[in-house]
């Protein structure tokens, strides 16, 4: 099997933060589900990576596995490494790695009333680290508590620290999340489908705020996400995943220009534009792959609108470097680039 | 399936026993129902209770207690109502396996007669406690408004009351005006029956308000479907799986209130048949020969037991989650 | 919680006067000889018979009496037996032995039900788990009337390590009937921690506690506990009133002076106005324990605090 090597055959400790040919498997009673299948890839102090998928791809499992908060059993990691400041995090210690989570990785989750305790007030759960990992006193972590509230713009921070989740509108529970996973300074934000479960407008500020945050505090951010849209704004890479593996990625730029994946395509086709008045809207037919028996060859083979037999049947593709730190993994990565295929 | 039917189910499970004083009033369960898959559970359900060997014990103890209720003199000879004064406290011997009580039955005999007793009110109470959670449950889910008002108010009321505490009163008045064996039999089936079936009703009413707002059950509704028609077909069925467990559990826990009130005197009395009634005449004596007492216990407590494991399984065979 | 809090206020009201309203309508509705009824079998002399009438109103409408009875209750009188003891005398003897009797058993519930929950749910699936689960869906099964003559014959006559009956109650005596008596208790504070506990380990507010680093008994002992408390709780409350009322049994088989086996008395005496006493009692127990229950309940979920 080829993996997409992002970056691979560099010493570690080049990047703040590389996964490197991680592979996740999940052993239930029906099977293995092989849900990771040789994921790399990198992020920079300051600099956003936007991991785009649709749902199974892999892409919060990626991220659950950096963070160190899959459940094993059932997940199972039979090889990769993930560095952190040159460190393998698989390779540490718990108390290390606890360490290090939620104070240099910190992540935020999709659906704030689900992921925020419901019996807790706000205040006493953005301040919990600060009172149990550091020395800080239950008054000091208040007060950053209601600061934090204040840096993601919570109006009133003062007289609502001492509120519930479920007294807050969605946009402002997100924004207690942030606040929360902000806590102990974090050098790495992992944002996973942070604006989903928010209305359009709500999703925007949300995006602004993350942006804004990312750039005033030097963090590497990871947003993952299914919407091609909210990206193009905030990212500075992407990383297109699908059936687990990485198959296309580049800076923002030259993917909205001219994608090298046929499934890339796909997804830009798919997003309403304004531009492209009274055509029909193009859809990506077929399911996404079952992971317990994926298919042979190209996993996107049973839906590619370009499949060429046999080679994307029989070859699982390479991920072709394309250059600028550029790759695709499709056979004709270099058509599609090239507008000669289709 | 929802979080409210597996709380609901084991506080069921609960009330089984004790003779049962009610069950937590809990307010406004926390967590939300889950939306049933519409694929056929119930065939998945039966798989999965094949291979459960728990089932199949539970189910041989219900129909050898079924039997026996029907055909007592199938597994003993004797006649429990003979009881001379000579044979008081005599040891097991061929005749007799279990030996003689204090009055000179033969205890074997005496706990297989009451098997009749304990499954015809058991399954009385059960049926009527059925009947009246399935009607009351299904129209104030499905009507709402002021009859839902109604209902919950009413299942409030009988919640306030704990079942044995009421089941003594009632049973004291049967017993001061005097009645038969079948006029016992009839009150100990009406006044469990009719204080038993709140929680059926409880989970009925959810199910039925759950189904509601699903968009088969709207799209069934639009296409002109009558509130017979959508009850019937639509709404049922989803009901129908916690209804079962919960209606068996309680079935035990009749059984066992039956014998609790018989024991503290109120319930079936001599010349009667009754589990209850042996453990109580043989409890004083147990010092000196506790066979008697041991005997109505193991059929009462195997009795209840399986259609507590029955209720429990099929529980688990409808909810994959639990396990 | 204002509205709440009026809310189940006047719904217990509601419940207050249905429930007394039938238990003393089915003591003294109706229906043959009043007398007689309140007497039972026994043999009313014509001095008896006229005492009783004028004590118990019996010229009067039923629903003038009824209306005296609650009168009574709300002032905190009980009555008088037939033998013309003061019944709130009885009650307050009985009433603190039946509570120690239940506290025990709630302690029981808690240490043995809750803690086995918990590890049942942690392990999941697990040996530990698999025969707790079958244990105690066996004592589910094992009704009180079978459990309390059972643990006498085997812990007080067979291995003699408890005294046979409790009497007055010191607290060594109580602690064999208190066990039976929460038995089920601690099967079905067992199965609702472990499922309340094991749906909160599933939780997404979990995964967000272990994001943030945070140890896993901290995780467990605070995040997933805080929350699986709720359900156990508001259990426990109405258990502690369900269990007054279901000491009739235990303390009956143990010989505890307590208000069920003054019930039971009243049953065989056939002293129905003590019967219809204690019942009143218990059932009012009841019902402050529900409440209670359920303002702990806003206590303890914020959610429905700021309803």
């Amino acid at each position: 099997m080829t993996n997409l090597q992002v970056g691979g055959d560099q010493p570690a400790g080049q990047h703040l933060l590389e996964v490197r040919d991680l592979f996740v498997e999940f052993h239930t009673r029906d099977g293995v589900a092989k849900v990771i299948n040789g994921v790399s890839y990198h992020l920079d102090a300051g600099e956003t990576l936007a991991v785009l998928g649709e749902s199974g791809s892999g892409k919060s499992v990626t991220a659950q596995a950096i963070m160190g908060i899959l459940d094993m059993p059932p997940a199972k990691i039979p090889k990769g490494q993930i560095f952190y400041n040159g460190d393998d995090l698989l390779k540490m210690a718990e108390n290390r790695r606890r360490d290090i989570r939620g104070k240099d990785i910190s992540m935020i989750f999709q659906d704030a009333l689900s992921a925020l305790n419901p019996v807790f007030s706000v205040g006493w759960q953005i301040s919990e680290t600060l009172r149990t990992r550091t020395e800080m006193s239950k008054d000091a972590a208040m007060k950053r508590a209601i600061e934090l509230m204040d840096l993601v713009k919570i109006p009133g921070a003062k007289t609502r620290v001492k509120d519930y989740p479920h007294q807050f509108s969605g946009g402002m529970r997100q924004r207690v999340m942030i606040a929360m996973s902000l806590a102990m300074d974090p050098k790495v934000l992992i944002a996973d489908e942070p604006t989903t479960a928010l209305d359009v407008t709500v999703q925007a500020q949300i995006m602004d705020l993350l942006a804004d945050l990312r750039r005033d505090l030097n963090m590497g951010m990871i947003l993952i996400t299914h919407d091609l849209g909210v990206v193009a704004d905030v990212a500075d890479r992407i990383a297109v995943m699908y059936a687990g593996r990485i198959i296309e990625h580049a800076d923002v730029h030259s993917i909205y220009k001219q994608p090298a994946h046929p499934y890339t395509r796909g997804l830009l086709d798919s997003i309403p534009r304004l531009d492209h008045k009274g055509t029909e809207l193009a859809t990506i037919k077929g399911l996404p792959p079952n992971l317990m028996r994926l298919p042979t060859g190209c996993k996107y083979h049973p839906r590619c609108p370009y499949v060429q037999k046999p080679i994307c049947v029989d070859e699982e593709p390479r991920s072709l470097n394309l250059g600028n730190g550029r790759t695709s993994a499709c056979h004709f990565a270099k058509e599609m680039l090239d507008g000669n295929l289709g | 399936m929802s979080s409210d039917f597996e709380t609901v189910a084991a506080t069921e499970l609960h009330t089984a026993t004790r003779g049962p004083q009610g069950e937590p009033n809990a307010p406004g369960q926390p967590h939300t129902m889950e939306t049933q898959k519409p694929r056929s559970a119930g065939a998945d359900a039966w798989r999965e209770l094949r291979r459960k060997p728990l089932f199949w014990i539970g189910v041989a103890i219900a129909a050898v207690v079924v039997v026996m209720a029907a055909f007592p003199s199938l597994f003993t000879s004797a006649d429990p109502t003979v009881c001379p004064l000579s044979r008081r406290m005599g040891g097991p011997s061929g005749e007799a396996i279990f030996g003689y009580d204090v009055q000179g039955c033969d205890v074997f005999a005496k706990a297989v007669y009451g098997t009749k007793n304990s499954v015809m009110i058991g399954g009385g109470a059960a049926l009527l406690a059925g009947v009246v959670g399935m009607l009351l449950g299904l129209t104030a889910g499905f009507f709402g408004s002021w009859w839902d008002g109604i209902v919950s108010r009413i299942i409030d009321i009988v919640l306030g009351l704990p079942l044995l505490l009421a089941g003594i009163v009632f049973m004291k008045r049967v017993s001061n005006a005097g009645g038969g064996e079948t006029a016992r039999i009839v009150a100990l089936i009406a006044i469990l029956g009719l204080l038993g079936w709140t929680t059926a009703a409880r989970v009925i009413r959810a199910s039925v308000i759950t189904a509601k707002q699903q968009d088969y059950v709207q799209a069934a509704r639009m296409l002109g479907a009558g509130n017979g028609r959508i009850m019937w077909r639509h709404i049922l069925p989803n009901a129908i799986a916690p209804f079962t467990v919960i209606i068996t559990m309680a079935l035990g826990a009749f059984i066992a209130a039956e014998a609790t009130l018989s024991f503290l005197g109120v319930g079936l009395v001599p010349p009667s048949q009754s589990w209850g009634l042996a453990i109580s005449e043989a409890n004083p004596y147990k010092r000196e020969d506790f066979v008697p007492l041991l005997v109505p216990s193991a059929f009462l407590a195997l009795t209840v037991l399986a259609f507590i494991i029955l209720g429990d399984t099929i529980r688990e065979a409808f909810d994959p989650k639990l396990r | 919680m204002f509205r709440y809090l009026v809310r189940r206020f006047l719904q217990m009201i509601l419940v207050f006067i249905a429930t007394t309203f039938i238990v003393y309508a089915l003591m003294y509705a109706t229906g043959g000889d009043p007398i007689q009824a309140l007497a039972g079998e026994r043999p009313v002399s014509p001095t008896q018979r006229a005492q009783l009438v004028k004590e118990y109103g019996l010229d009067q409408p039923f629903w003038k009496r009824y209306l005296d009875y609650l009168n009574d209750l709300l002032h905190g009188d009980f009555g008088q037996t037939l033998t013309g003891r003061s019944i709130n005398d009885i009650i307050a003897e009985s009433l603190p032995t039946t509570a120690k009797l239940a506290v025990i058993a709630i302690l029981t519930t808690i240490l043995v039900g809750v803690t086995a929950g918990i590890i049942a749910a942690i392990r999941r699936g697990g040996i530990f788990d698999n025969s707790t689960l079958i244990l105690t869906l066996i004592i589910i099964g094992v009704p009180t009337v079978v459990l309390a003559p059972v643990a006498q014959l085997v812990f007080t006559i067979k291995l003699p390590w408890f005294p046979t009956t409790a009497g007055e109650g010191n607290l060594y005596a109580l602690l064999l009937p208190g066990i039976v008596l929460g038995a089920l208790s601690v099967a079905t504070a067992m199965r609702l921690t472990r499922t309340s506990f094991s749906e909160n380990q599933r939780s997404d507010y979990v995964r967000t506690a272990r994001s943030k680093g945070l140890p896993t008994r901290r995780v467990v002992g605070v995040h997933i506990l805080r929350n699986s408390l709720i359900p156990i709780v508001t259990f426990l409350g109405i258990e502690l009133g369900a269990l007054m009322a279901g000491a009739i049994v235990t303390e009956g088989v143990f010989n505890i002076n307590g208000v069920g086996f003054q019930l039971a008395r009243a049953l065989r005496t056939e002293d129905t106005p003590l019967v219809v006493g204690i019942v009143s009692v218990l059932v009012i127990i009841f019902l402050v324990a529900s409440l209670v229950v359920d303002l702990l309940y806003a206590v303890l979920d914020p959610r429905i605090r700021y309803e």
